[in-house]
Protein backbone atom coordinates (compact mmCIF):
# COMPACT_ATOMS: atom_id res chain seq x y z
CA UNK A 1 0.00 0.00 0.00
CA UNK A 2 1.36 3.35 -0.98
CA UNK A 3 1.76 6.29 1.61
CA UNK A 4 0.64 9.29 -0.42
CA UNK A 5 1.75 12.31 1.79
CA UNK A 6 0.90 14.86 -0.73
CA UNK A 7 -1.53 15.73 -4.13
CA UNK A 8 -0.01 14.92 -7.35
CA UNK A 9 0.89 18.29 -7.96
CA UNK A 10 4.10 18.23 -9.75
CA UNK A 11 4.80 14.99 -12.90
CA UNK A 12 7.81 15.63 -14.10
CA UNK A 13 8.61 14.55 -17.65
CA UNK A 14 12.00 12.58 -18.04
CA UNK A 15 12.81 10.67 -20.98
CA UNK A 16 12.62 7.05 -20.57
CA UNK A 17 15.79 6.42 -22.25
CA UNK A 18 18.16 9.21 -20.00
CA UNK A 19 20.88 6.84 -18.35
CA UNK A 20 20.60 9.27 -15.31
CA UNK A 21 16.90 9.95 -14.65
CA UNK A 22 17.29 8.22 -11.17
CA UNK A 23 19.51 11.10 -10.11
CA UNK A 24 17.13 13.52 -11.68
CA UNK A 25 14.18 11.88 -9.80
CA UNK A 26 16.33 12.03 -6.38
CA UNK A 27 17.47 15.98 -6.89
CA UNK A 28 14.08 17.37 -7.92
CA UNK A 29 11.67 14.90 -5.39
CA UNK A 30 8.43 15.54 -8.04
CA UNK A 31 5.30 14.45 -6.72
CA UNK A 32 4.98 12.10 -9.96
CA UNK A 33 7.28 10.51 -12.29
CA UNK A 34 6.02 10.07 -15.43
CA UNK A 35 8.65 8.17 -17.76
CA UNK A 36 8.22 9.57 -21.65
CA UNK A 37 7.89 7.74 -24.50
CA UNK A 38 6.85 10.46 -26.30
CA UNK A 39 7.98 14.21 -27.06
CA UNK A 40 10.97 14.32 -25.24
CA UNK A 41 11.94 10.91 -26.73
CA UNK A 42 13.65 11.32 -30.22
CA UNK A 43 12.58 8.35 -32.65
CA UNK A 44 15.96 6.88 -32.55
CA UNK A 45 15.83 6.42 -29.16
CA UNK A 46 12.56 5.38 -28.74
CA UNK A 47 13.70 1.72 -28.78
CA UNK A 48 15.42 1.91 -26.15
CA UNK A 49 13.23 3.62 -24.15
CA UNK A 50 10.75 0.98 -24.40
CA UNK A 51 13.46 -1.60 -23.20
CA UNK A 52 14.44 0.44 -20.64
CA UNK A 53 11.14 0.32 -18.73
CA UNK A 54 10.72 -2.89 -17.53
CA UNK A 55 13.77 -2.27 -14.97
CA UNK A 56 12.95 1.32 -14.40
CA UNK A 57 9.72 1.03 -13.44
CA UNK A 58 10.28 -1.72 -10.89
CA UNK A 59 13.54 0.26 -9.24
CA UNK A 60 12.22 3.47 -9.26
CA UNK A 61 9.05 3.31 -7.68
CA UNK A 62 9.10 3.33 -3.53
CA UNK A 63 6.47 3.96 -1.33
CA UNK A 64 6.76 7.60 -1.78
CA UNK A 65 6.88 7.78 -5.83
CA UNK A 66 4.37 7.04 -8.13
CA UNK A 67 5.43 6.49 -11.36
CA UNK A 68 3.33 7.08 -14.80
CA UNK A 69 4.14 5.98 -18.16
CA UNK A 70 3.64 9.10 -20.88
CA UNK A 71 2.67 6.82 -23.94
CA UNK A 72 3.51 8.05 -27.65
CA UNK A 73 -0.32 8.22 -29.51
CA UNK A 74 1.22 7.18 -32.62
CA UNK A 75 2.52 3.86 -30.59
CA UNK A 76 0.62 3.55 -28.07
CA UNK A 77 -0.01 -0.39 -28.06
CA UNK A 78 3.52 -0.99 -28.79
CA UNK A 79 3.93 1.94 -25.24
CA UNK A 80 1.52 0.33 -23.35
CA UNK A 81 3.21 -3.23 -23.94
CA UNK A 82 6.09 -1.91 -22.99
CA UNK A 83 4.92 -0.06 -19.86
CA UNK A 84 2.79 -2.34 -17.85
CA UNK A 85 5.02 -4.03 -15.01
CA UNK A 86 4.32 -4.21 -11.52
CA UNK A 87 5.22 -1.21 -9.60
CA UNK A 88 3.52 1.49 -12.59
CA UNK A 89 0.80 3.50 -11.19
CA UNK A 90 -0.81 4.97 -14.11
CA UNK A 91 -0.38 5.42 -17.82
CA UNK A 92 -0.39 8.96 -19.53
CA UNK A 93 -2.43 9.31 -22.72
CA UNK A 94 -1.81 12.56 -25.09
CA UNK A 95 -3.74 13.85 -27.83
CA UNK A 96 -6.99 11.81 -27.02
CA UNK A 97 -9.60 13.21 -30.00
CA UNK A 98 -12.46 10.47 -28.99
CA UNK A 99 -14.28 8.29 -26.56
CA UNK A 100 -13.06 4.61 -28.88
CA UNK A 101 -9.51 5.25 -28.25
CA UNK A 102 -9.94 5.37 -24.58
CA UNK A 103 -11.94 2.41 -24.45
CA UNK A 104 -9.60 0.58 -27.03
CA UNK A 105 -6.22 1.53 -24.51
CA UNK A 106 -8.53 0.49 -21.51
CA UNK A 107 -9.02 -2.86 -23.07
CA UNK A 108 -5.30 -2.99 -23.97
CA UNK A 109 -4.45 -2.23 -19.78
CA UNK A 110 -7.08 -5.32 -19.07
CA UNK A 111 -5.23 -7.73 -20.83
CA UNK A 112 -2.01 -6.75 -20.09
CA UNK A 113 -3.02 -6.64 -16.06
CA UNK A 114 -3.77 -10.12 -16.50
CA UNK A 115 -1.07 -11.53 -18.12
CA UNK A 116 1.30 -9.59 -15.37
CA UNK A 117 -0.28 -10.59 -12.89
CA UNK A 118 -1.13 -6.72 -11.51
CA UNK A 119 -4.30 -6.21 -10.11
CA UNK A 120 -7.34 -5.70 -12.45
CA UNK A 121 -7.81 -2.13 -12.24
CA UNK A 122 -5.03 -0.97 -10.64
CA UNK A 123 -3.77 0.69 -13.59
CA UNK A 124 -4.85 4.52 -13.41
CA UNK A 125 -5.40 6.34 -16.95
CA UNK A 126 -4.66 10.26 -17.12
CA UNK A 127 -5.45 11.79 -20.65
CA UNK A 128 -4.15 15.09 -21.50
CA UNK A 129 -6.34 17.09 -24.26
CA UNK A 130 -4.33 18.68 -26.83
CA UNK A 131 -7.01 18.84 -29.72
CA UNK A 132 -10.30 20.60 -30.87
CA UNK A 133 -11.97 17.22 -31.35
CA UNK A 134 -10.53 15.79 -27.69
CA UNK A 135 -12.28 19.45 -26.67
CA UNK A 136 -15.47 19.04 -27.99
CA UNK A 137 -15.81 15.03 -27.26
CA UNK A 138 -14.40 15.73 -23.34
CA UNK A 139 -17.61 14.26 -21.74
CA UNK A 140 -18.23 11.22 -23.44
CA UNK A 141 -14.14 10.89 -23.00
CA UNK A 142 -14.50 10.91 -19.73
CA UNK A 143 -16.91 8.29 -19.17
CA UNK A 144 -15.17 5.66 -21.64
CA UNK A 145 -13.22 4.14 -18.75
CA UNK A 146 -13.52 3.52 -15.00
CA UNK A 147 -9.31 3.69 -14.78
CA UNK A 148 -9.60 7.54 -15.69
CA UNK A 149 -8.45 9.01 -12.88
CA UNK A 150 -7.29 12.86 -13.85
CA UNK A 151 -8.19 15.03 -17.20
CA UNK A 152 -5.67 17.71 -18.36
CA UNK A 153 -5.03 20.92 -20.88
CA UNK A 154 -2.10 20.01 -22.61
CA UNK A 155 0.02 22.12 -24.98
CA UNK A 156 -2.97 23.42 -26.90
CA UNK A 157 -1.03 26.57 -28.05
CA UNK A 158 1.01 24.61 -29.90
CA UNK A 159 -0.95 22.14 -31.41
CA UNK A 160 -3.88 23.87 -31.80
CA UNK A 161 -1.64 27.10 -33.07
CA UNK A 162 -3.61 29.43 -30.64
CA UNK A 163 -1.91 32.75 -30.80
CA UNK A 164 -1.59 35.88 -27.97
CA UNK A 165 -4.85 37.88 -27.81
CA UNK A 166 -4.53 41.45 -26.42
CA UNK A 167 -5.98 40.15 -22.71
CA UNK A 168 -2.41 38.59 -22.17
CA UNK A 169 -3.78 35.32 -22.68
CA UNK A 170 -3.59 32.29 -25.42
CA UNK A 171 -6.89 32.47 -27.53
CA UNK A 172 -9.45 30.33 -26.49
CA UNK A 173 -7.17 29.07 -23.49
CA UNK A 174 -9.53 30.08 -20.64
CA UNK A 175 -12.73 28.83 -21.86
CA UNK A 176 -10.78 25.57 -22.97
CA UNK A 177 -9.00 25.79 -18.59
CA UNK A 178 -12.70 26.29 -18.08
CA UNK A 179 -15.04 23.58 -20.22
CA UNK A 180 -12.43 21.38 -18.98
CA UNK A 181 -13.07 21.80 -15.38
CA UNK A 182 -16.29 22.11 -15.36
CA UNK A 183 -16.57 18.39 -17.18
CA UNK A 184 -13.57 17.00 -15.06
CA UNK A 185 -15.27 18.32 -11.48
CA UNK A 186 -18.51 16.63 -12.86
CA UNK A 187 -17.02 13.22 -13.38
CA UNK A 188 -14.78 13.60 -10.41
CA UNK A 189 -11.66 13.72 -12.14
CA UNK A 190 -8.22 15.39 -11.20
CA UNK A 191 -7.73 18.67 -13.33
CA UNK A 192 -4.07 18.94 -14.47
CA UNK A 193 -2.79 22.34 -15.83
CA UNK A 194 -1.56 25.85 -15.50
CA UNK A 195 -2.87 29.09 -16.95
CA UNK A 196 0.23 29.62 -19.02
CA UNK A 197 0.83 33.05 -20.82
CA UNK A 198 1.94 33.61 -24.08
CA UNK A 199 4.89 34.75 -22.98
CA UNK A 200 6.07 31.48 -21.03
CA UNK A 201 5.64 28.56 -24.23
CA UNK A 202 4.59 25.78 -21.48
CA UNK A 203 7.89 23.79 -22.21
CA UNK A 204 10.36 26.59 -21.39
CA UNK A 205 8.52 28.89 -19.26
CA UNK A 206 11.01 30.34 -16.25
CA UNK A 207 10.35 29.31 -12.69
CA UNK A 208 9.04 32.39 -11.70
CA UNK A 209 6.10 32.55 -14.70
CA UNK A 210 5.22 28.78 -13.99
CA UNK A 211 4.99 29.32 -10.24
CA UNK A 212 2.31 31.91 -11.76
CA UNK A 213 0.61 29.45 -14.14
CA UNK A 214 -0.07 27.21 -11.10
CA UNK A 215 -0.73 29.54 -8.83
CA UNK A 216 -4.07 30.83 -10.99
CA UNK A 217 -4.52 27.48 -12.40
CA UNK A 218 -5.40 26.63 -8.32
CA UNK A 219 -7.69 29.17 -7.96
CA UNK A 220 -9.28 27.67 -10.95
CA UNK A 221 -9.57 24.28 -9.64
CA UNK A 222 -7.16 22.40 -10.61
CA UNK A 223 -4.58 20.85 -8.72
CA UNK A 224 -1.26 19.73 -10.56
CA UNK A 225 0.11 19.71 -13.80
CA UNK A 226 2.97 18.36 -16.18
CA UNK A 227 6.22 19.24 -15.69
CA UNK A 228 7.85 19.39 -19.10
CA UNK A 229 11.05 19.88 -17.53
CA UNK A 230 12.98 19.46 -14.31
CA UNK A 231 13.26 22.99 -13.10
CA UNK A 232 9.28 23.52 -12.94
CA UNK A 233 8.61 20.97 -9.99
CA UNK A 234 9.57 23.07 -7.52
CA UNK A 235 7.44 26.32 -8.14
CA UNK A 236 4.50 24.07 -9.66
CA UNK A 237 4.64 22.91 -6.15
CA UNK A 238 4.52 25.98 -4.95
CA UNK A 239 2.03 26.92 -6.77
CA UNK A 240 -0.49 24.25 -6.30
CA UNK A 241 0.36 24.25 -2.33
CA UNK A 242 -2.70 23.72 -0.23
CA UNK B 1 -6.61 31.88 -60.50
CA UNK B 2 -9.18 33.60 -57.33
CA UNK B 3 -8.74 31.82 -54.69
CA UNK B 4 -10.40 31.55 -51.07
CA UNK B 5 -8.38 34.15 -49.18
CA UNK B 6 -10.46 36.47 -47.45
CA UNK B 7 -8.21 38.73 -45.00
CA UNK B 8 -11.36 41.12 -45.10
CA UNK B 9 -14.73 41.07 -46.61
CA UNK B 10 -16.66 44.26 -46.87
CA UNK B 11 -20.53 44.92 -47.26
CA UNK B 12 -21.70 46.79 -49.84
CA UNK B 13 -25.48 48.29 -51.01
CA UNK B 14 -26.68 46.88 -54.36
CA UNK B 15 -29.03 49.98 -54.28
CA UNK B 16 -26.53 52.20 -53.90
CA UNK B 17 -24.88 53.50 -57.18
CA UNK B 18 -22.20 55.57 -54.62
CA UNK B 19 -20.61 52.62 -52.97
CA UNK B 20 -21.52 49.77 -55.82
CA UNK B 21 -20.18 51.21 -58.53
CA UNK B 22 -16.81 52.25 -56.95
CA UNK B 23 -16.61 49.09 -54.72
CA UNK B 24 -13.79 47.40 -57.02
CA UNK B 25 -11.05 50.27 -56.44
CA UNK B 26 -11.06 49.87 -52.60
CA UNK B 27 -8.72 46.38 -52.59
CA UNK B 28 -10.65 44.40 -50.96
CA UNK B 29 -10.32 40.28 -51.43
CA UNK B 30 -14.67 39.59 -50.69
CA UNK B 31 -17.57 41.72 -51.27
CA UNK B 32 -20.97 41.00 -49.72
CA UNK B 33 -23.44 41.99 -51.50
CA UNK B 34 -26.31 42.56 -48.87
CA UNK B 35 -30.25 42.32 -49.34
CA UNK B 36 -30.58 42.11 -45.23
CA UNK B 37 -29.92 44.71 -43.07
CA UNK B 38 -28.74 47.41 -45.26
CA UNK B 39 -31.50 47.26 -47.53
CA UNK B 40 -34.95 49.11 -45.84
CA UNK B 41 -38.15 46.70 -46.85
CA UNK B 42 -39.32 48.58 -49.49
CA UNK B 43 -36.59 48.77 -51.44
CA UNK B 44 -36.20 44.59 -51.16
CA UNK B 45 -37.44 43.57 -54.31
CA UNK B 46 -35.56 46.60 -56.47
CA UNK B 47 -31.85 45.23 -54.76
CA UNK B 48 -32.78 41.24 -56.03
CA UNK B 49 -33.18 42.41 -59.01
CA UNK B 50 -29.53 44.43 -58.87
CA UNK B 51 -27.92 41.35 -57.42
CA UNK B 52 -26.71 39.73 -60.93
CA UNK B 53 -25.67 42.88 -62.55
CA UNK B 54 -23.79 44.12 -59.31
CA UNK B 55 -21.37 40.99 -59.09
CA UNK B 56 -19.24 41.42 -61.86
CA UNK B 57 -19.55 45.72 -60.60
CA UNK B 58 -17.82 44.01 -57.50
CA UNK B 59 -15.64 41.58 -58.51
CA UNK B 60 -13.52 43.85 -61.17
CA UNK B 61 -10.95 44.22 -58.87
CA UNK B 62 -10.36 40.38 -58.49
CA UNK B 63 -12.80 40.01 -55.40
CA UNK B 64 -15.01 37.52 -54.31
CA UNK B 65 -18.71 38.06 -54.27
CA UNK B 66 -20.57 37.05 -51.20
CA UNK B 67 -24.88 37.63 -50.83
CA UNK B 68 -26.45 37.99 -47.60
CA UNK B 69 -29.84 37.26 -48.11
CA UNK B 70 -32.70 37.47 -45.24
CA UNK B 71 -33.57 34.98 -42.92
CA UNK B 72 -37.66 35.44 -43.54
CA UNK B 73 -37.36 35.48 -47.12
CA UNK B 74 -34.97 32.96 -48.05
CA UNK B 75 -37.27 31.38 -50.72
CA UNK B 76 -37.59 34.76 -52.32
CA UNK B 77 -34.05 36.16 -52.28
CA UNK B 78 -32.25 32.58 -53.40
CA UNK B 79 -33.45 32.41 -57.08
CA UNK B 80 -31.82 36.05 -57.17
CA UNK B 81 -28.81 35.52 -55.24
CA UNK B 82 -27.58 31.94 -56.70
CA UNK B 83 -24.93 32.66 -59.97
CA UNK B 84 -22.33 31.87 -61.68
CA UNK B 85 -19.46 34.18 -59.98
CA UNK B 86 -21.06 34.31 -56.64
CA UNK B 87 -19.00 32.26 -53.79
CA UNK B 88 -20.93 32.34 -50.78
CA UNK B 89 -24.78 32.90 -49.59
CA UNK B 90 -24.39 34.15 -46.14
CA UNK B 91 -27.49 32.76 -44.25
CA UNK B 92 -28.03 35.39 -41.25
CA UNK B 93 -28.95 34.27 -37.85
CA UNK B 94 -28.53 30.85 -38.61
CA UNK B 95 -30.33 28.90 -35.09
CA UNK B 96 -31.18 25.33 -36.87
CA UNK B 97 -30.20 22.29 -38.88
CA UNK B 98 -33.41 22.64 -40.72
CA UNK B 99 -32.75 26.41 -41.63
CA UNK B 100 -29.27 25.12 -43.56
CA UNK B 101 -31.18 22.04 -45.03
CA UNK B 102 -33.93 24.04 -46.49
CA UNK B 103 -31.31 26.59 -48.47
CA UNK B 104 -29.28 23.84 -49.38
CA UNK B 105 -31.82 22.23 -51.62
CA UNK B 106 -32.98 25.69 -53.16
CA UNK B 107 -29.57 26.42 -53.42
CA UNK B 108 -29.07 22.95 -55.04
CA UNK B 109 -31.47 22.95 -57.51
CA UNK B 110 -30.44 26.54 -58.92
CA UNK B 111 -26.63 25.46 -59.52
CA UNK B 112 -28.17 22.74 -61.62
CA UNK B 113 -30.37 24.77 -63.38
CA UNK B 114 -28.09 27.59 -63.71
CA UNK B 115 -25.06 25.44 -64.84
CA UNK B 116 -22.96 26.17 -61.69
CA UNK B 117 -20.63 23.08 -60.57
CA UNK B 118 -22.82 21.52 -57.99
CA UNK B 119 -22.18 22.23 -54.47
CA UNK B 120 -19.59 25.03 -55.64
CA UNK B 121 -21.17 27.66 -53.76
CA UNK B 122 -20.75 28.10 -49.97
CA UNK B 123 -23.45 28.35 -47.67
CA UNK B 124 -22.37 30.13 -44.57
CA UNK B 125 -24.14 30.52 -41.90
CA UNK B 126 -24.13 33.49 -39.80
CA UNK B 127 -24.51 32.88 -35.83
CA UNK B 128 -26.28 35.55 -34.32
CA UNK B 129 -28.69 34.68 -31.91
CA UNK B 130 -27.79 32.20 -28.51
CA UNK B 131 -29.94 29.67 -29.88
CA UNK B 132 -27.86 29.52 -33.19
CA UNK B 133 -24.51 29.03 -31.29
CA UNK B 134 -26.09 26.53 -28.72
CA UNK B 135 -27.08 24.70 -31.81
CA UNK B 136 -23.59 25.27 -33.92
CA UNK B 137 -22.50 21.88 -34.03
CA UNK B 138 -25.61 20.57 -35.72
CA UNK B 139 -25.44 23.68 -37.98
CA UNK B 140 -22.23 22.89 -39.33
CA UNK B 141 -23.08 18.90 -40.21
CA UNK B 142 -26.08 19.69 -41.25
CA UNK B 143 -25.82 19.99 -45.10
CA UNK B 144 -23.48 17.76 -47.54
CA UNK B 145 -21.74 21.33 -48.75
CA UNK B 146 -17.87 22.25 -48.25
CA UNK B 147 -18.16 25.11 -44.75
CA UNK B 148 -14.75 26.51 -45.86
CA UNK B 149 -14.33 28.95 -42.49
CA UNK B 150 -16.77 29.59 -39.66
CA UNK B 151 -17.00 32.49 -37.47
CA UNK B 152 -19.29 34.22 -35.70
CA UNK B 153 -20.87 34.75 -31.97
CA UNK B 154 -20.73 38.45 -31.61
CA UNK B 155 -22.05 41.07 -33.11
CA UNK B 156 -24.86 43.71 -32.91
CA UNK B 157 -27.81 40.86 -33.36
CA UNK B 158 -26.25 38.67 -30.53
CA UNK B 159 -25.87 41.97 -28.17
CA UNK B 160 -30.06 42.35 -28.56
CA UNK B 161 -30.49 38.40 -28.30
CA UNK B 162 -28.69 38.68 -24.90
CA UNK B 163 -29.78 42.07 -24.25
CA UNK B 164 -26.32 43.57 -23.43
CA UNK B 165 -24.45 46.38 -24.57
CA UNK B 166 -22.93 46.03 -27.76
CA UNK B 167 -19.68 48.25 -26.99
CA UNK B 168 -17.67 47.29 -24.09
CA UNK B 169 -14.71 47.20 -22.37
CA UNK B 170 -14.62 43.68 -22.10
CA UNK B 171 -15.72 40.60 -23.99
CA UNK B 172 -19.14 40.22 -23.64
CA UNK B 173 -18.99 37.34 -26.36
CA UNK B 174 -16.21 35.61 -25.16
CA UNK B 175 -17.79 32.22 -24.29
CA UNK B 176 -20.55 31.91 -27.26
CA UNK B 177 -17.67 32.97 -29.42
CA UNK B 178 -14.83 30.28 -27.99
CA UNK B 179 -17.82 27.30 -28.42
CA UNK B 180 -18.31 28.22 -32.16
CA UNK B 181 -14.56 28.11 -32.37
CA UNK B 182 -13.90 24.75 -31.15
CA UNK B 183 -17.06 23.66 -32.93
CA UNK B 184 -15.56 24.61 -36.14
CA UNK B 185 -11.97 23.61 -35.28
CA UNK B 186 -13.33 20.29 -33.84
CA UNK B 187 -14.62 19.99 -37.47
CA UNK B 188 -11.61 20.81 -39.47
CA UNK B 189 -13.27 24.13 -40.51
CA UNK B 190 -10.84 27.12 -40.17
CA UNK B 191 -11.97 28.98 -37.50
CA UNK B 192 -12.38 33.18 -38.01
CA UNK B 193 -13.80 33.95 -34.76
CA UNK B 194 -12.82 37.47 -33.81
CA UNK B 195 -10.24 38.51 -31.08
CA UNK B 196 -11.58 41.03 -28.79
CA UNK B 197 -10.29 44.54 -29.17
CA UNK B 198 -11.94 47.16 -26.26
CA UNK B 199 -13.98 49.42 -28.45
CA UNK B 200 -16.40 51.70 -26.61
CA UNK B 201 -16.15 54.48 -28.98
CA UNK B 202 -19.17 52.61 -31.21
CA UNK B 203 -17.37 54.10 -34.68
CA UNK B 204 -16.77 51.64 -36.92
CA UNK B 205 -14.92 53.86 -39.42
CA UNK B 206 -11.52 54.83 -37.66
CA UNK B 207 -8.71 52.94 -39.63
CA UNK B 208 -6.23 52.79 -36.59
CA UNK B 209 -8.63 50.77 -34.83
CA UNK B 210 -8.36 48.72 -38.09
CA UNK B 211 -4.27 48.45 -37.52
CA UNK B 212 -5.00 47.14 -33.83
CA UNK B 213 -7.36 44.39 -35.00
CA UNK B 214 -5.35 43.46 -38.08
CA UNK B 215 -2.28 43.41 -35.61
CA UNK B 216 -4.39 41.07 -32.94
CA UNK B 217 -5.87 39.07 -35.86
CA UNK B 218 -3.03 38.14 -36.88
CA UNK B 219 -0.81 37.44 -33.34
CA UNK B 220 -3.69 35.19 -32.91
CA UNK B 221 -3.63 33.11 -36.30
CA UNK B 222 -6.50 34.41 -37.35
CA UNK B 223 -6.86 34.82 -41.57
CA UNK B 224 -10.11 36.60 -42.01
CA UNK B 225 -11.96 39.59 -40.90
CA UNK B 226 -15.01 42.11 -41.62
CA UNK B 227 -15.36 45.68 -42.81
CA UNK B 228 -18.23 47.68 -42.73
CA UNK B 229 -16.20 51.14 -43.88
CA UNK B 230 -13.67 51.10 -47.15
CA UNK B 231 -11.03 52.55 -44.68
CA UNK B 232 -10.66 49.31 -42.65
CA UNK B 233 -9.83 47.60 -46.12
CA UNK B 234 -5.76 48.30 -46.51
CA UNK B 235 -4.60 48.17 -43.29
CA UNK B 236 -6.55 44.82 -42.60
CA UNK B 237 -5.43 42.91 -46.02
CA UNK B 238 -2.03 44.37 -45.39
CA UNK B 239 -2.08 43.42 -41.52
CA UNK B 240 -3.12 40.09 -42.03
CA UNK B 241 -0.41 39.38 -44.78
CA UNK B 242 2.94 37.48 -43.84
CA UNK B 243 5.56 39.74 -43.30
CA UNK B 244 9.28 39.20 -45.16
CA UNK B 245 10.72 38.52 -41.76
CA UNK B 246 8.06 35.80 -41.03
CA UNK B 247 8.19 34.39 -44.07
CA UNK B 248 12.31 34.05 -43.84
CA UNK B 249 11.97 32.85 -40.46
CA UNK B 250 9.25 30.40 -41.16
CA UNK B 251 12.09 29.17 -44.39
CA UNK B 252 14.80 29.01 -41.50
CA UNK B 253 12.57 26.53 -38.88
CA UNK B 254 11.84 24.16 -41.67
CA UNK B 255 15.21 23.62 -42.41
CA UNK B 256 16.12 23.39 -39.49
CA UNK B 257 13.98 21.05 -38.55
CA UNK B 258 15.09 18.82 -41.38
CA UNK B 259 18.06 18.81 -40.07
CA UNK B 260 17.40 17.55 -36.85
CA UNK B 261 14.75 15.12 -37.96
CA UNK B 262 17.65 13.24 -40.92
CA UNK B 263 19.70 12.43 -37.69
CA UNK B 264 16.54 10.56 -35.81
CA UNK B 265 17.01 13.80 -33.41
CA UNK B 266 13.22 15.60 -32.79
CA UNK B 267 13.80 18.98 -31.04
CA UNK B 268 16.60 21.82 -31.64
CA UNK B 269 17.58 25.16 -31.24
CA UNK B 270 17.64 28.42 -33.59
CA UNK B 271 18.56 31.41 -32.29
CA UNK B 272 17.67 30.47 -29.10
CA UNK B 273 14.09 29.43 -29.69
CA UNK B 274 12.70 26.00 -29.90
CA UNK B 275 12.90 24.33 -33.10
CA UNK B 276 10.20 20.87 -32.71
CA UNK B 277 7.31 19.17 -34.73
CA UNK B 278 5.03 22.13 -33.29
CA UNK B 279 7.23 25.02 -34.88
CA UNK B 280 7.90 23.58 -37.83
CA UNK B 281 4.13 22.73 -38.16
CA UNK B 282 3.36 26.61 -37.60
CA UNK B 283 6.08 27.56 -40.21
CA UNK B 284 4.45 25.50 -42.51
CA UNK B 285 1.04 26.82 -42.03
CA UNK B 286 3.16 30.56 -42.48
CA UNK B 287 4.30 29.54 -45.49
CA UNK B 288 1.17 28.34 -46.80
CA UNK B 289 -0.79 31.19 -46.35
CA UNK B 290 1.86 33.48 -47.39
CA UNK B 291 1.51 31.51 -50.94
CA UNK B 292 -2.41 31.76 -50.66
CA UNK B 293 -2.02 35.57 -50.20
CA UNK B 294 0.38 35.94 -52.64
CA UNK B 295 -1.71 34.26 -55.20
CA UNK B 296 -5.04 36.25 -54.36
CA UNK B 297 -2.79 39.57 -54.70
CA UNK B 298 -1.91 38.96 -58.14
CA UNK B 299 -5.07 37.62 -59.09
CA UNK B 300 -6.20 41.21 -57.73
CA UNK B 301 -3.18 42.94 -59.45
CA UNK B 302 -4.34 41.37 -62.77
CA UNK B 303 -7.84 41.91 -62.71
CA UNK B 304 -7.70 45.83 -61.65
CA UNK B 305 -5.06 46.33 -64.54
CA UNK B 306 -7.44 44.80 -66.69
CA UNK B 307 -10.28 47.05 -65.39
CA UNK B 308 -8.55 50.21 -65.36
CA UNK B 309 -6.97 49.93 -69.26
Amino acid sequence: MKKILHHRRSWMIVPAHDPKLADTIAQYKPDVVVLDLEYSVAPKYKEQARANLVKTVSTIATDDIEIFVRIDKASRWADVDAAMHRGLTGIIFCGVDEESEITEIDALINTKEKERGIDPGHIELVIILESAKGFWNLSEILQASPRLSAVGVGRIDLTMQLGPVPQHEFRLFRYLMTRTLVAGKMHGKQLLGAMWRPDSRGGVANQESTKLAAQQAKLMGYTGCICATPEQVNPMNLGFLS
Amino acid sequence: MNNRVSRVSMFVTPTNPRFIDKAWTRGGDAYILDIEDSIAPAEKQRCRTLIRESIDKANKGGASIYVRINKPFVDADLPYAVWRGVDRIMLPKTETAEEMQHAHQIITALEKERGIPPGSIELYPMIETTLGAVNIHQILTAVDRKIWSMGGGGGYDMAVNLGIEMFADFDQYAYPIAYITLASMALDIESTGGVFIPNTSGRVDQSDQAILQAAALHRAGIHHSGALHPAFIEPLVKGLTPTTEEIEWAKAVIQKFDEISSVGESIGTLEGKIVDIYEYQKAKVTLDWALECAEKDCFKENALKRASS
